[in-house]
């Protein structure tokens, strides 16, 4: 019970990450099953990167509307 | 004696205990290395004992893609957690974590518990044991595999040992330097490894073909690094404009 409430802890904590790299993880798994194994690779290297970028960008987003 | 096995497998050895100890370092580092220690050292024994008990069969018998799946989705996630959190710190949009608060509520709440210091720490247990389980597992391949090949296990199983010397002796050296990092810093460190290792096993479990093979973890590292510097220098000029929006804003408020 601890170990889902951790796990749902870590989805929670940023949705956007979770959910952009959870799209990334399943595109690299069928890619990768259609022989296309090299663009697997490429769509887990890019979804990281576009997840912290969505995450992160959020948060400055965040704050600069909170000064205005 | 057949140097063939034994150089190639103290070289293939060498690299799976290199990636397991670089976890167990960063997360010892971060989370206390005596649970982190006890994580690695039960994913030996367990190693130990399924060889005794399966012996070389073990290849077939273990689904090192699901082991792959498993433990690197646990990488993963906690991993980029960590990397977002020491990248919004860094950035100032988060505040840093003070150490000397946390060490006396720690420590409160242990006497208020009744505890003695030195608690289990189940993530880092867990880490290291996972971690530590997959290379392992991958080093035993290997031995079997080069020692099989070329009719000398002992020579294959000699070069394993070598390598495994190395690599503790690697680890102490490196403990002691590693302690002095800040903590912020040794956060973003082992966020940047577990996200790369655990990308990385993902994609192994996935089939998807990794350019250079266990070297695209070193490309994983070093895109991820780029990119947190990139967001942290962009994420801080958001905050120091916000600030002068502020100052701006107060400035007017006192001059009226």
């Amino acid at each position: 019970m601890k170990v889902l409430r951790t796990l749902w802890g870590l989805l929670v904590d940023d949705g956007r990450l979770a959910s952009i790299l959870l799209v990334a993880l399943i595109v690299a798994a069928i890619v990768s099953s259609a022989h296309l194994h090299l663009l697997g690779a490429g769509v887990i290297w890019l979804g990281l990167i576009v997840a912290l970028w969505v995450s992160v960008a959020h948060q400055w987003r965040l704050k600069r509307n909170k000064t205005k | 004696m057949n140097g063939f096995a034994l150089g190639s497998t103290l070289l293939g050895t060498g690299v799976e205990f290199i990636e397991a100890l670089t976890i167990v370092l960063a997360v010892g580092a971060v989370r206390g290395f005596k649970s982190a220690l006890l994580g690695a050292l039960a994913a030996v024994v367990l190693l130990a004992v399924l060889v005794g008990i399966i012996g070389a069969p073990l290849v077939s018998v273990m689904h090192i893609l699901w082991l792959q799946m498993i433990i690197g989705l646990f990488m993963l996630l906690f991993g980029i957690r960590w990397l977002r959190k020491a990248i919004l710190r860094y950035a100032g949009l988060k505040a840093l974590h003070n150490e000397a608060e946390s060490y006396q509520k720690e420590l409160e709440r242990q006497k208020a518990a009744g505890k003695s210091g030195g608690s289990f720490d189940r993530f880092a247990f867990a880490t290291t044991f996972g971690g530590t389980f997959l290379e392992g597992l991958e080093a035993i391949f290997i031995v079997l595999t080069f020692g099989l090949s070329s009719h000398s296990m002992s020579s294959a199983i000699l070069g394993a040992l070598i390598a495994t010397v190395v690599v503790v002796l690697l680890g102490v050296a490196a403990r002691r330097p590693l302690s002095t990092i800040p903590e912020n810093t040794m956060k973003f460190v082992v966020g940047v490894m577990l996200t790369a290792f655990g990308s990385f096993w993902l994609g192994e479990s996935f089939r998807v073909t990794w350019p250079q093979g266990e070297l695209s973890v070193v490309y994983l590292v070093a895109t991820l690094v780029l990119v947190s510097l990139l967001l942290v220098a962009r994420a801080k000029r958001v905050v120091a404009s916000s600030q002068a929006n502020i100052d701006d804003h107060s400035v007017e408020v006192h001059g009226r």
